[in-house]
């Protein structure tokens, strides 16, 4: 199956889950066309768009995987920006900022440790600094200890 | 009365006092950090304005910085769940009284009660809902715009800032109370809703009148009513619709709430050191020039006039 | 001529001391502002608003208006040098400018676009000092269903925008147009595939969208294809635009002006929609559009110019009639406000010093920013020398700290991630991300007018469209640009046929 016809039945797939939810939130009002008419509208060119790909295959072929893809260095650069999310605000920017740099830096870039260590420190102090002093950005300051007026 | 009970009374009462001591030392170190203000909204509004109008002037009387915190989103919602579920210690407060609190839980479902699942602290100021009507408009008075409305229903189009406001609520409650029946035009905040007027687009616009003086003064638009109870001082002319004989009586207010539990020695001392702000010279002079009608109310009032709001609104907006 | 002596007398008020320093100060700041990304001019103004109160009335304004046009200036650098679009307005300079940037060319991708914001901003300001008060009646009278018109004109430059093949191009497009009907529906208030979260009422953010799409999708791509690849920026070449770059711009710099102070002075055009516009018609006019998503120089001056433009259109409608058309400038309401001056038709007359002042201060402030930016330019490029092993993780943090400073969420960071994978994706399937983005803009923005058109049409209904002149006019333009195509085609395929038989 190529990669067209794949994305042509998602696409089916999906305008018809867009019609389903479309119909409940009401095609028609009495004086306007009602909030479902936009998204059945849309839902109606995706699926011909769709059928069409799905049947007739565009002739320029996708890109295809290299061989010597990085895909350790991937997963580490997601993963570590996943674990990124839902630490921010209970770390604090400083202390997870700094964790993510050193994970990009020293696993996925394959950087020397003390390389990392010292740009990973730098910028994460430098950025908090910046935003939080100067420009005022509430960032949080999580585990890091502050100054009362910070 | 038995040993047992005796003793269950006595820990009870201990740990009555205990709390009750604690939440007053809280409230004596009250406040060691600074205080979070919650603007629902992004900078360039109504709310947003108030609340840095406070917090400039606010560290002399209250002892620690008010830091303006922006958390847009859902029309307001997102800033007050974030208050709503953070440590009810007085650090946290919400800049609330507008559309979030009184109008929108009509229109959608919430996972809190604006009104009830926050403590009043104080409010600073009201925001006066008019109708405005474009300068060479056939109606001279709101009393021939509803006798016209009424013979034509379905006719006219009105504009609001948006679907679920204080502005569209105020304009169904209307027609729930006089029978006519508008056409709604949402548009998105004050001034597009203005221009819609001024273009001569719609019928009638709801707007405030910090954001409609421009246009009044420069003759293109006109005010017809207001929604408050009392006329107002800048705008004498301009009759109050329950002395029109109609009973509505919306405003958009703005005030400081704190989350549910707070303790109440704590909203109290925020809401004298506040009450300071509210009598500061420069804070009144600073409002003035922004056209902020001030109005205080004590936390009770405030609370009073929530509910006013709120339940006027719930009677006329079907969900 | 009448105009300038009045002119003169605010050059002799901007150009005090004082006033120099603010309007230095202020471009300066608004520079950094709009380098930084996710920092908007909104949040930045907020904060300064209570400073400028104990200034002087003229220099309070000279110095927040320069925080505004400074910021569209340093809106690009980002776009260019890093794929991360810092603001809404800069995300189409992110689709050709990055692109020069890859081939060494981000040098003149840098000059051009700060000349291009020059005259934009310059062309901007004379037409506010002169026709400022018939604009802003012409403006108003633009209501939904002339939006709705233009918005059309606007979608069609979405189909040529597709790349190799048009059907996926299209579907692509429509995935824009999905995303973009996220949130509450702002006719009904209808919850829309909200799935029943808060964060989701009010749609997806264009800015984590785009960053994502962009900026981190490519970071992604980068790591993922690293051993291939190797270094992916090539060494800047030469730092100033030749002399071909020069007249390839000339028409699109021109254009730019004159679309972005239009799309400027409308309630509710963004300078957003003016760079997006000014995008799709450079595609149309072009003699080789393919160029256009490969580093062509006139699709980076053109919307550069256009979102310049489209600030200082904004100024039209806030001081002749007290309508301020965005967030920025309605803080400058408060700030003329809060100093006593109301906004209007009578500000010209009541308050000549701050009109004429604050007008010839932003003549002094695009020069002073055009000299500010050409020694920065060297200094951005010199960015690129830094290995791009360690380039990469700071793009990352400045990606997803700008993407939380936005609305201060860490939702709009997840979102943003989530969106990296997205573009990832896309661009692992040669699927271009332009016209998602496109689509997504202008797709609630051309059904909420529709709605609203056909609301005030009442019964009239669909001729509300063609009975008003400038709608009229307007679609009678998009049903020309929709059938020249096809038109062309027949007329060649005929001549082809007449060819052959004559054969």
């Amino acid at each position: 199956m190529t990669v067209d016809r794949a994305l042509g039945a998602g696409a089916l797939l999906l305008a018809a889950l867009v019609c389903l939810s479309a119909w409940k939130y009401g095609i028609a009002r009495p004086n306007a066309p009602g909030a479902g008419f936009w998204p059945f509208l849309i839902a109606v060119v995706m699926a011909g768009l769709g059928a069409a790909l799905a049947i007739r295959p565009g002739r320029s072929p996708l890109q295809s995987t290299g061989v010597n893809s990085n895909w350790k260095g991937f997963w580490i650069a997601l993963a570590s920006m996943g674990f990124f999310v839902p630490v921010l605000v209970p770390l604090g920017y400083p202390a997870s900022m700094w964790l993510l740099l050193m994970v990009q830096l020293r696993w996925v870039e394959g950087r020397s440790w003390t390389t990392a260590l010292l740009v990973a420190s730098a910028a994460a102090i430098m950025s908090f600094v910046v935003f939080r002093l100067l420009l005022h950005v509430p960032l949080p300051s999580g585990i890091l200890p502050l100054p009362r007026n910070w | 009365m038995k040993p047992s009970a005796v003793k269950v009374l006595g820990f009870f009462g201990c740990l009555a006092i205990a709390l009750f001591s604690m939440a007053n030392a809280q409230a004596q170190d009250f406040p060691a950090k600074p205080i979070e203000v919650i603007v629902g909204f992004a900078p360039g509004g109504g709310t947003d304005s108030i609340a840095r109008a406070v917090a400039d002037v606010a560290q002399k009387y209250v002892g620690q910085p008010l830091v303006v915190v922006n958390k847009p989103g859902a029309g307001g919602i997102i800033g007050a769940q974030y208050v709503n579920s953070a440590a009810p210690d007085g650090y946290t407060v919400l800049v609330a009284g507008g559309s979030e609190s009184v109008s929108t839980p009509h229109f959608k479902e919430l996972p809190f009660s604006p009104v009830d699942d926050f403590e009043p602290v104080i409010r600073f100021m009201i925001e006066r809902i008019n109708f405005y009507v474009k300068s060479d408009s056939p109606w001279k008075s709101m009393q021939q715009f509803l006798a016209d409305a009424g013979k034509n229903p379905g006719k006219y189009t009105y504009a609001t800032s948006g679907v679920g406001g204080l502005h569209h609520a105020t304009v169904q409650v209307l027609e729930k109370r006089t029978g006519v029946s508008l056409n709604h035009v949402p548009y998105k905040g004050g001034a597009e809703t203005l221009a819609a007027l001024a273009g001569g687009h719609v019928d009638v616009a709801m707007a405030s009148p910090n954001e409609a003086f421009a246009l009044v003064e420069g003759g293109r638009v006109r005010p017809l009513a207001t929604a408050s109870i009392q006329r107002s001082p800048t705008e004498p002319d301009t009759p109050t619709l329950r002395e029109l004989g109609i009973d509505v009586y919306i405003e958009n207010q703005k005030g400081f709430v704190c989350p549910k539990g707070t303790p109440k020695p704590i909203v109290q001392k925020l809401h004298d050191s506040l009450k300071k702000v509210f009598d500061d010279l420069q804070f009144r002079a600073n409002s003035e020039k922004l056209k902020l009608e001030l109005a205080y109310l004590n936390p009770e009032d405030f609370r009073k006039a929530l509910k006013t709001m709120f339940n006027q609104i719930g009677d006329s907006v079907k969900k | 001529m009448d105009t300038l002596a009045p002119l003169f007398h605010g050059f002799a008020v901007a150009l005090t001391p004082d006033n120099l320093i603010y309007v230095l100060l202020g471009s300066l700041v608004g520079t950094v502002i709009g380098v930084l990304p996710g920092l908007g001019p909104t949040a930045s103004i907020a904060l300064l608003l209570p400073v400028t109160i104990g200034m002087d009335m003229v220099s309070s304004l000279i110095f927040l208006a320069g925080i505004y046009y400074g910021a569209m200036y340093g809106g690009s650098t980002t776009s260019i040098l890093m794929n991360i679009p810092g603001e809404a307005a800069s995300v189409v300079t992110c689709i050709d400018g990055y692109q020069m940037a890859r081939q060494g060319r981000a040098g003149p991708a840098l000059g051009m676009s700060a000349f291009g914001s020059f005259a934009g901003g310059t062309i901007g300001v004379a037409a506010v000092m002169l026709i400022s008060p018939i604009l802003a009646e012409t403006a108003l009278k633009f209501g939904p269903p002339e939006m709705f018109a233009l918005l059309l004109f606007a979608f069609t430059c979405i189909g040529s925008l597709t790349g190799k093949s048009q059907a996926r191009g299209l579907l692509v497009a429509c995935i824009g147009l999905l995303l973009g009907s996220v949130g509450t529906d702002e006719i009904h208030g209808v919850d829309r595939f909200t799935f029943g979260t808060l964060y989701l009422q009010d749609g997806i953010g264009l800015v984590p969208l785009a960053m994502g799409l962009f900026g981190m999708g490519e970071i992604l791509y980068n790591i993922e294809r690293r051993e291939e690849t190797g270094s992916v920026l090539k060494t800047p070449k030469n730092l100033l635009p030749t002399r071909q770059d020069w007249k390839d711009s000339g028409w699109p710099i021109t254009r730019g002006s004159l679309l972005g102070f239009g799309i400027g002075i409308l309630p509710g055009g963004m300078p957003a929609v003016a760079s997006l516009l000014s995008y799709a018609v450079e595609r149309r006019m072009a003699k080789h559009p393919d160029r256009f998503g490969k580093g062509a120089i006139e699709a980076v001056a053109g919307p550069e110019t256009a979102n310049n433009a489209a600030t200082a259109g904004g100024f039209v409608p806030l001081l002749t009639l007290g309508i301020p058309t965005n967030s920025v400038l309605a803080l400058m309401l408060a700030a003329l406000m809060l100093h006593g001056v109301t906004p209007g038709p009578l500000l010209l007359f009541k308050w000549p010093d701050v009109f004429w002042g604050v007008i010839a201060s932003m003549y002094i402030g695009n020069v002073m920013l055009l000299i500010l930016n050409l020694p920065l330019i060297g200094l951005f490029v010199q960015l690129l020398k830094v290995p791009y092993r360690i380039l990469s993780p700071l793009i990352i943090m400045f990606v997803l700290l700008g993407a939380y400073a936005l609305n201060n969420s860490h939702i709009d960071v997840l979102a943003t991630v989530l969106f990296g994978v997205v573009g990832y994706l896309m661009k692992r399937f040669g699927l271009e991300p332009a016209p998602l983005i496109l689509a997504y803009v202008l797709g609630p923005m051309l059904e909420n007018n529709l709605s609203k058109a056909l609301i005030l049409a009442r019964s009239s209904g669909m001729s509300i469209f063609i009975t008003r002149p400038i709608s009229g006019i307007l679609l009678a333009l998009t049903f020309v640009v929709l059938v020249y195509p096809i038109l062309q085609w027949l007329i060649g395929r005929r001549a082809e046929r007449s060819r052959s038989s004559a054969a």
